[in-house]
């Protein structure tokens, strides 16, 4: 191949320029190797996962804030802020855990307020064309930009800055609104994108047979694994929720309000999350203690619910559980049949789901002199958001991978079919091995996502014990449990306990007066 | 002999891009209106602008003018942030002390505040009764520091809102000057400062 001479023809010298081109890309990419283009995220992040969920959440937020440094320059790097975000929440590290959160929120910006048609985009857009999706830079699941600002506001109340924490409450009712416009936008990109893929494809095969080299997602969604994937995912969402509202952002929003006394907006975030779980007792009777207070109209279906005795607003225990682990996108193949090359195996995403840890927990307290306890109740089901999202995203995601799939193969069909007809046999074996090896190395899946969040979030809430103590522990548990003394002096309390598994629980105790 | 030029000129233009690229710093014009505008936060210009308009509003008033002819006392109380950003309020009550500080019809304490006193002095001074190292003589005594008779306080809230490529954020800026003997309002403004901001078609 070094001996230009070998190289005679007009069609032998574009062959070589598109095989040097090949070459040159893979010895790239092969240089920069560890990034998602090549090893998935999903493998990347195993070991940093097992660490956080054996409960060695300092190790673990040691290492992923130095690999969030280290890949602070790439496509990746609003993941490992995430995950570093969080890892250092739970290993009590606030200030750090602020930090990330916050270079996080700052690419979340930069990448809102580019231009429309922006130069880094269609360098990603070129890179993603040529390699896979994760050539594009992550820009985060539509969870991801709430529980952001929901994870900031929780590190500042553990620094017990109220101003602060009500600021972040502010950002994520924001980012709640603003997800449901972003994700119409990039539903009607993405189908824009495959028609013009479509398009090329359909140029370029004019010149190789001119078969149709359309293929509707109705055709694809009937091969096994993609069918598995969409069914799931449809099971698992939850049509209630809908627009990809998440109930414990419009919980923790109430629970802001009422550190402000409004009970007003509190009862507007309790009637939202009334319409998206209409059999939680929890949510029934905050609806109708918020709306007794201030003299709303109760809905007939909750005439014959209870309000609280207590003021949801004062002298106030929320007892907030972050159970287990969200889905996590793992890689998976499917075959498909392609015109001019057959079957080809394409890589996608699909979420694997974790089991619920804790069925919940018994809080037991002093009140009235009597001995009580209340158990705590599913609010948000991550699984069913994540899933919804997912599922909604899936027919233009994966028709995506097959049309730019297409695209490459039908390049290197065109190579191999050149290479075929310089009539040079090694130009032949060159062009298979290079394109294959190429194929190979680029067929990964894009399976970022923010895999510190939970499976799950329940809540209880108490009226704050004279004596301060709460006894804390698992539904089911035999002995043990936590005991927490709260301030006597604190007005509204907040016990966050995060079940990394069913027996690693980390507990914090917010106090604010 | 075309392309050769048409190169050159390319190069040229490219290499001093390049150079034009590196950091510019310069000092700006703290009263002017050199200033960066952003949508989503509250730039110095803006704090100026209600600052000021908040100052004009309560000097024209009259409220702080009393009969007694002695000036009143005013205690700086919160600003509470009901915005959607990290700021400092105290840059806005700073400001309002100080312009109303200079307009020789009221005097401030720093002794007493809605987040704490600004100066810890007073009430530090006065522990001094118990140090022996001290001449007593010299020491504040206590009764002798004066209690405010007006509190200044406020709130700023932000409402932002999108459409397409436009971006909008309001800021209400509210004030109010308390009576402290009966309670009431004797004096209340607000400052609005509406930016928008544009998405661009095309750019890095």
């Amino acid at each position: 191949m070094g001996n230009f001479s070998y190289w005679e023809t007009s069609v032998e010298k574009t062959l070589y320029k598109k095989l040097t081109g090949i070459l040159l890309l893979v010895c790239i990419n092969s240089l920069m190797a560890g990034c998602s283009s090549i090893i998935d995220a999903n493998k990347q992040k195993k070991p940093y996962m097992d660490v956080y969920y054996s409960g060695n959440v300092t190790r673990a937020a040691k290492d992923l804030t130095e690999k969030s440094e280290d890949r602070s320059d790439t496509g990746d790097a609003l993941m490992w802020n995430l995950e570093a975000g969080t890892a250092n929440y739970s290993a009590s590290e606030y200030q750090t855990s602020l930090r990330k959160f916050e270079e996080a929120e700052t690419l979340l910006k930069d990448f809102d307020q580019r231009a429309v048609i922006n130069a880094r985009a269609a360098g990603s857009e070129v890179g993603s064309a040529l390699t896979n999706p994760n050539a594009l830079p992550y820009q985060g699941m539509y969870l991801d930009r709430v529980m952001l600002n929901a994870y900031k506001a929780l590190n500042y109340f553990s620094l017990n800055e109220l101003v602060g924490a009500q600021v972040e409450l502010r950002r994520m009712r924001a980012a709640q609104k603003q997800v449901v416009r972003k994700f119409a936008d990039e539903i009607h990109t993405s189908q824009k994108e495959i028609d013009a893929k479509n398009r090329k494809n359909q140029q370029q095969s004019r010149s190789l047979g001119n078969q149709n080299t359309t293929i509707p997602f109705g055709a694809i969604v009937k091969i096994p694994e993609v069918n598995k994937a969409y069914t799931t995912s449809a099971n698992k969402a939850n049509k209630l929720y809908g627009s990809l509202a998440n109930p414990f952002v419009s919980y923790f929003s109430a629970i802001g309000y009422l550190m402000e006394n409004n009970y007003s907006e509190a009862l507007v975030d309790f009637r939202n999350l009334y319409k998206m779980n209409p059999d939680n007792r929890l949510i029934q009777r905050d609806y109708v203690t918020a709306a007794k207070r201030i003299g709303s109209r109760v809905p007939t279906q909750l005439a014959g619910v209870a309000p609280y005795q207590y003021p949801l607003n004062k002298k106030i225990v929320f007892v907030v559980l972050f159970n287990g682990r969200a889905p996590a996108l793992k890689q998976e193949k499917f075959q498909i049949v392609l015109p001019y090359v057959g079957y080809t195996g394409i890589a996608f995403p699909r979420y694997e789901y974790f089991p619920t840890l804790l069925p919940g927990l018994d809080v037991e307290y002093r009140y009235n002199n009597q001995q009580q306890s209340v158990r705590t109740e599913v609010v948000s089901d991550f699984d069913a958001i994540m899933s919804q999202e997912y599922h909604d995203k899936l027919p233009s995601m994966i028709t995506r991978l097959v049309v730019s799939t297409l695209t490459k193969e039908l390049e290197s069909y065109a190579i191999v079919h050149a290479a075929r007809q310089s009539g040079n046999s090694g130009a032949e074996i060159g062009a298979y091995a290079l394109t294959g090896i190429y194929k190979f190395m680029f067929n990964t899946a894009d399976t970022r996502g923010w895999e510190t969040l939970p499976k799950e979030v329940q809540i209880a809430h108490v009226p704050l014990p004279k004596d301060g103590v709460l006894k804390i522990s698992p539904i089911g548990a035999s002995g043990g449990g936590k005991e927490l003394a709260i301030e006597k002096d604190t007005n509204i309390a907040i016990v966050y306990i995060r079940a990394l598994s069913a027996n690693k629980l980390i507990y914090k105790l917010v106090e604010l007066q | 002999m075309n392309t050769k030029i048409i190169s050159l000129i390319g190069i040229t233009s490219t290499a001093l891009l390049l150079t034009a690229c590196g950091p510019s710093v310069k000092r700006i014009d703290a009263t002017g209106n050199e200033g960066l505008v952003t949508v989503d936060e509250v730039d110095f210009k803006d704090w100026q602008i209600a600052a000021e308009k908040g100052i004009n509003s309560l000097l024209a008033s009259g409220v702080l003018n009393r009969s007694d002819g002695r000036k009143s006392i005013l205690m700086i109380s919160t600003v509470k942030n009901s915005t959607m950003q990290h700021i400092n309020t105290r840059i806005l009550t700073d400001k309002i002390r100080q312009a109303l500080l200079r307009s020789g019809k009221v005097l401030t304490t720093t002794a007493v505040g809605g987040n704490g006193p600004d100066d810890m002095a007073s009430k530090q001074v006065r522990r001094l009764e118990e140090d022996d190292m001290f001449n007593q003589s010299t020491v504040q005594k206590r009764g002798t520091a004066i209690a405010p008779d007006m509190s200044f306080s406020g709130e700023i809230v932000q409402q932002t809102s999108s459409q397409g490529r436009m971006r909008e954020s309001y800021f209400f800026f509210h004030m109010a000057l308390t009576d402290l003997a009966t309670g009431l309002a004797v004096w209340e403004d607000n400052v609005e400062i509406a930016k928008q901001g544009k998405k661009p078609l095309m750019g890095w």
